[in-house]
């Protein structure tokens, strides 16, 4: 148990210099700090395992915490770094250690064969053996799940029994304090209460949710990491006094790597929420090229590791490496075009466009394929069916419930609504189409641990922050009073002299 | 409605229109959910797993002696002890390989492992690679032989013919058995038609 106290000590202070180093301070420290230490030991256990030789666990996770540090210390220096409450450490440090406590003892977990796969992959790392992965693991099952739990066997455990529960405690903290925040500066405190809290029940009595936060697998990660990209990302760009927006931006970077090398999917889900940011003219030049730079460099990385260990193993990396490799390079090439103010006013033009194109895109190309071959997607429409409807998925009626209300959330506008909406509702086309490529005519299957299934909480924490934020801020459509309200605010204007980054 | 709506509204700017509406359907929703919950048979369970308990990975390499860690049973099989027996089983009749094989992204149908039964796998077709394998220890094998009745895990690999997995069947005292991937190009020998002999 002291290990895993440690462990989750590192990620918070990890986190929380990380923030701080920006000048960001308040209670949301604490679950935003703890979810982007885990996403920073994520990025640079990657790292490691890419270059590093040999292996192991122990050094990705003091340079979390080191690299931080020195960031830290070098802008305390330069007076741009804020030094925490001392009331603040003390209090948050007691409130992690009765947690994590809490969580080893009580020793909640779930897990299926999937779990013990990750596991295995994570002892792997562990141990300094990456070369006996297997080809299955290494493309599938190496990822985040398997780098974080891996510092379960500094103790006597495959796995960390308090590191999905806290992140689903962190992602409830991070998820309130969006709502909380926005709906304060823009109705009253008692509205920003109800909705915050009410997000936090329309999760927790969310059986799914609950099952992830005990699941040994990258799915509550992801949703976690997801909140952070696009949530983390809407916020700074909707609240130009946000504060510290440099580091609330730092935050969505290292949240980026860590939800691409979460799931093998996860840079196509990733880039659902990038794309919005880097055509919004809402978007500050920096701020879009942090956020399309992290994704390809993450994507690089990711595929990178991929690539290099299979010729370790003695393969030949594969075409679709290769092809998500250029992807990945392709994106830092696009992060270079953003900088230019011709091509970016360009890209901003056509925002709206750009958008609405994609989408349209995605469910044509989804079309396309069905008409090439109709029963994967049928199949799939009929498990989601079984899922979430008809109890096979575990959901209970949580699912259609929060589908209800993105619907109602969808009649309803508010600033910069596209950055929350436009992963929300690209999502379902998205699993589709990625069914077709990577199961080459299989589907998902119903069950709870299908993949599918699973997938499912990549979305739901997003889909209740884009539902609680278009309830306390929002506008219906056609609500003459407000009517271009955003398109007058000077968010844009204020929001690129305030990130600076 | 007005109430909320008034609750809402204290201290802070008129609300818009909708605002109420939104909110008790956002509450139904959470009511919805809570009254379905807890369900009997969706309750987050108590599985208190330790390492001890994760037995088919541990049970594995106790049994293998001459395994130093638990990763090296499923990545290098061939150090596994003489006596150890892979059987393949009939093209098709392992209808997941198809799945294993045409997953491009990790998506693909991973069966649960213990949807399939054990006795949809005709072990008949046994291929004896003891003479191939370099390793020293003990190993359990198949159920019926000798040593079947020891504590611990009996054990079997299954490879489907073209497929570059194999499975590999854990059985243990408490009879749940468990289905493991195993990377095959990493074993010593072929298996699979290839490698039958």
């Amino acid at each position: 148990m002291i290990v895993e106290l440690l462990v989750m000590l590192a990620f918070a202070i990890s986190g929380a210099l990380l923030l701080t180093a920006f000048g960001f301070r308040g209670w949301p420290l604490l679950p935003l700090g703890f979810t982007a230490g885990v996403a920073t030991f994520v990025v640079l256990a990657f790292a490691h395992a890419l270059v590093g030789t040999p292996v192991s666990a122990a050094l990705p996770l003091v340079a979390a915490v080191a690299v931080p540090g020195a960031v830290w210390l070098y802008r305390l220096r330069s007076g741009t770094a804020v030094i925490p409450s001392p009331v603040w450490m003390v209090a948050s440090a007691a409130l992690l250690s009765a947690a994590v406590v809490f969580f080893w003892h009580a020793n909640l977990v779930k897990y299926h064969f999937d779990s013990l796969r990750y596991l295995i992959a994570g002892s792997l790392f562990h141990e300094g053996h990456l070369e006996s992965l297997s080809g299955n693991l290494l493309t599938k099952r190496f990822s985040s799940v398997s780098v974080i739990h891996s510092l379960g066997g500094y103790s006597d455990g495959f796995y960390l029994r308090s590191l999905t529960p806290l992140l689903a405690l962190a992602l409830l903290g991070v998820l309130s304090w969006l709502v909380f925040d926005m709906v304060r500066e823009r109705r009253s405190r008692a509205l920003a209460t109800g909705t915050a809290g009410l997000g936090v029940l329309l999760l927790v009595t969310n059986y799914g949710f609950l099952w992830h936060s005990f699941y040994i697998n990258g799915h509550l990660i992801f949703g976690a990491m997801f909140v952070v990209i696009a949530g983390v990302g809407w916020f700074v760009v909707t609240r130009p006094d946000a504060p510290a927006a440099p580091a609330l931006v730092a935050a969505q970077c290292v949240a980026i790597g860590a939800a691409v090398m979460s799931r093998p999917e996860g840079l196509f889900l990733v880039g659902a929420a990038v794309v919005p940011m880097a055509v919004s003219s809402r978007v500050s030049a920096a701020h879009k090229v942090a956020v399309v730079s992290a994704f390809g460099a993450s994507v690089l990385l990711y595929q990178g590791f991929i690539a290099r260990y299979t010729v370790i193993l003695g393969d030949h990396v594969s075409r679709d490496t290769a092809r998500l490799m250029a992807l990945g390079a392709g994106a830092l090439i696009l992060a270079g075009l953003l900088a230019l103010p011709r091509l970016r006013a360009l890209v901003e033009r056509f925002q709206g466009s750009v958008l609405w194109l994609a989408e349209a895109g995605l469910w044509l190309v989804l079309a396309a394929y069905w008409l090439r071959n109709p029963e994967p997607l049928e199949k799939n429409i009929e498990s989601t069916i079984d899922n979430v409807m008809r109890g096979t998925g575990g959901w209970g009626p949580a699912v259609v419930g929060l589908a209800v209300l993105v619907g109602v959330a969808l009649l309803r506008r508010f600033s910069n609504d596209r950055q929350l909406r436009f992963p929300v509702t690209t999502f379902l086309p998205l699993i589709f189409v990625i069914a077709y490529l990577a199961l080459d005519g299989g589907f998902y299957r119903a069950g709870q641990t299908g993949s599918g299934n699973r997938m499912l909480m990549h979305v739901i924490p997003l889909a209740v922050l884009y539902v609680m934020t278009s309830a306390g801020i929002g506008e219906w459509r056609w609500s003459r009073a407000r009517r271009g309200e955003s398109d007058r605010s000077p968010d844009a204007a204020r929001v690129r002299e305030a990130v600076g980054v | 409605m007005r109430a909320l709506g008034r609750l809402a509204r204290r201290g802070g700017r008129p609300l818009p229109r909708g605002v109420p509406v939104i909110l008790l359907l956002v509450i139904a929703v959470v009511l919805v959910n809570a009254v379905r919950f807890p369900d009997d048979d969706r309750a987050v369970h108590h599985t208190a797993i330790t390492r001890a308990d994760t037995g088919d990975i541990v049970e594995l390499s106790l049994g293998l002696s001459n395994v130093e860690t638990t990763h090296n049973v499923f990545a290098r099989l061939g150090q596994i002890a003489p006596g150890a027996v892979v059987f393949v089983t009939d093209d098709g009749d392992f209808r997941p390989a198809s799945n294993v094989r045409a997953r491009l992204l990790g998506l693909g149908l991973v069966e649960d492992v213990e949807v399939v039964p054990p006795d949809s796998v005709p072990p008949h077709e046994g291929l004896e690679l003891g003479g191939h394998l370099v390793a020293e220890g003990e190993v359990w094998n198949w159920p019926g032989d000798a040593r079947a009745d020891q504590p611990g895990a009996t054990w079997a690999i299954f490879a489907d013919a073209g497929t570059p997995e194999a499975w590999l069947f854990v059985s243990r005292d408490d009879a749940d058995p468990r289905w493991l991937f195993i990377d095959t190009r990493l074993l010593a020998v072929p298996v699979g038609q290839d490698g039958r002999r």
